[in-house]
């Protein structure tokens, strides 16, 4: 065989070899996108709106929240200067399929010192019972407090029409709250959310 | 090897690379469909839209229906082994069915603990259970998807919750060890059951 013939055989060899690797690689990290979907961000400020939230059981999710007592708590008591309000269905696919981004995100923020303490992360499951909130919860090992909204109070308050949705809420000095940040779906770059969240809640810029 | 030969090789290599890499994408891309926007919106329904040929205390009917993992799949196999969760749920690709299964998928342990399995039934057939049931988590479901769907609905009215539109209730059936049933939530089709109630009536049935 004409050694320019050998020469294209074996490069083609290398090619396809490159082709089984990579084509045996590519649907697990291809599987992960399973459920994605296009999201909407907006950056449109709005008032968030008070309502108030069980105190959590826990002492780890009363002090992660700086809570103290008990009895429900007004949302304006949490010490944060964002939070990060997560909207899911205890039994909605796709909220399975966000929960190891979002709590990516959680141990992003609690690694980093210049956004723990500043950046906290609520769940809220809409149209789930505390049972279900629950076992989501234990499921998917959530390390941040979740409420349940079994009579679909905060989704109407909160105009939630699909899950999981992401709000990013701005604490003033005064206390009020602003939303600057809503994100309808899931998201699988939980790098980028988190510096989506960052950058547009204007915290990177302000004294600690 | 001439230098034109060498660069055709190391083309074809590029060209390779580029099928392996965009291949996949471009098929997962494909069925990366917002699946939200696949549901049907059926609106508010009337509650229910049957009655009952069941009761508690009764045995079961037995049934043997087409499983979308192949096969078929019957109560009776069940028999002296598992209590048995019948979930009928009205259609495939509808509202409140899409988030009922999705989460008995992550409850496995809760019938597991309660030594139950959980049967899923709709009057599908079974291409759609299929593409349905595959969007519902990055892992196979842990219990088997049934189709009532010829002739049709015949299971779905042997139990007495087939609608008069030819889909099924939203309903729940827990039959026990030896075939009788014990618990029957035929529940408004326009909600999901709470978890806990089916996990309970498992619990006084395992006791």
């Amino acid at each position: 065989m004409p050694k320019g013939k050998i020469g294209v055989i074996t490069l083609l060899a290398a090619g396809a070899l490159l082709i089984f690797i990579c084509g045996g690689l590519l649907p697990q990290s291809a599987s992960l996108c399973s459920f994605a979907y296009s999201s909407e961000t907006s950056g449109n400020n709005e008032k968030f709106p008070a309502f108030t939230l069980p105190m959590p059981k826990s002492d780890a999710e009363r002090a992660y929240l700086g809570l103290s007592g008990a009895g429900p708590f007004d949302i304006r008591q949490i010490k944060a200067q964002v939070l990060i309000v997560e909207a899911f269905g205890a039994f909605c696919p796709h909220c399975h399929h966000a929960a190891p981004y979002v709590n990516e995100v959680y141990g992003t923020i609690e690694g980093r010192p210049d956004l723990k303490d500043r950046v906290k992360i609520i769940g809220i499951g809409v149209r789930s019972t505390p049972f279900e909130v629950n076992l989501f919860k234990e499921k998917f090992h959530v390390p941040f407090p979740l409420f349940a909204d079994e009579d679909m109070v905060l989704e109407k308050l909160l105009s939630i029409d699909t899950t999981p949705t992401f709000i990013g809420v701005k604490v003033d000095k005064d206390g009020s709250q602003e939303r600057f940040y809503l994100l309808r779906g899931p998201f699988e770059n939980a790098s980028q959310f988190l510096s989506e969240i960052i950058g547009l809640s204007g915290i990177a810029q302000e004294a600690k | 090897m001439s230098r034109i030969e060498k660069l055709r090789g190391v083309l074809l290599c590029f060209v390779g690379i580029a099928i392996a890499m965009t291949g996949p994408v471009v098929t997962v891309h494909g069925q990366a469909v917002d699946f939200r926007k696949n549901i049907f919106p059926v609106g508010t329904l009337k509650p229910t839209d049957s009655i009952l040929r069941v009761k508690i205390g009764e045995k079961a009917p037995n049934f043997s229906l087409p499983s979308v993992e192949g096969g078929r799949v019957s109560l009776r196999q069940y028999l002296g082994k598992k209590h048995v969760v019948i979930s009928f749920v009205p259609a495939a690709w509808t509202p409140v069915c899409s988030d009922q299964w999705p989460g008995y998928q992550i409850a496995k342990d809760l019938f597991d603990k309660n030594n139950a399995i959980l049967i899923g039934i709709t009057v599908d057939n079974i291409p759609t259970l299929y593409s349905w049931t595959r969007q519902m988590s990055s892992e196979k479901l842990w219990f088997p998807v049934l189709s009532d769907f010829y002739p049709h609905g015949a299971v779905a009215s042997a139990y007495g919750v087939l609608r008069s539109d030819g889909t099924a209730e939203r309903a729940l059936f827990v039959v026990d060890k030896k075939g009788i049933i014990r618990y029957i939530d035929v529940h408004n089709i326009n909600e999901r059951p709470p978890l806990e109630d089916l996990i309970h009536a498992l619990e006084e049935v395992n006791k």
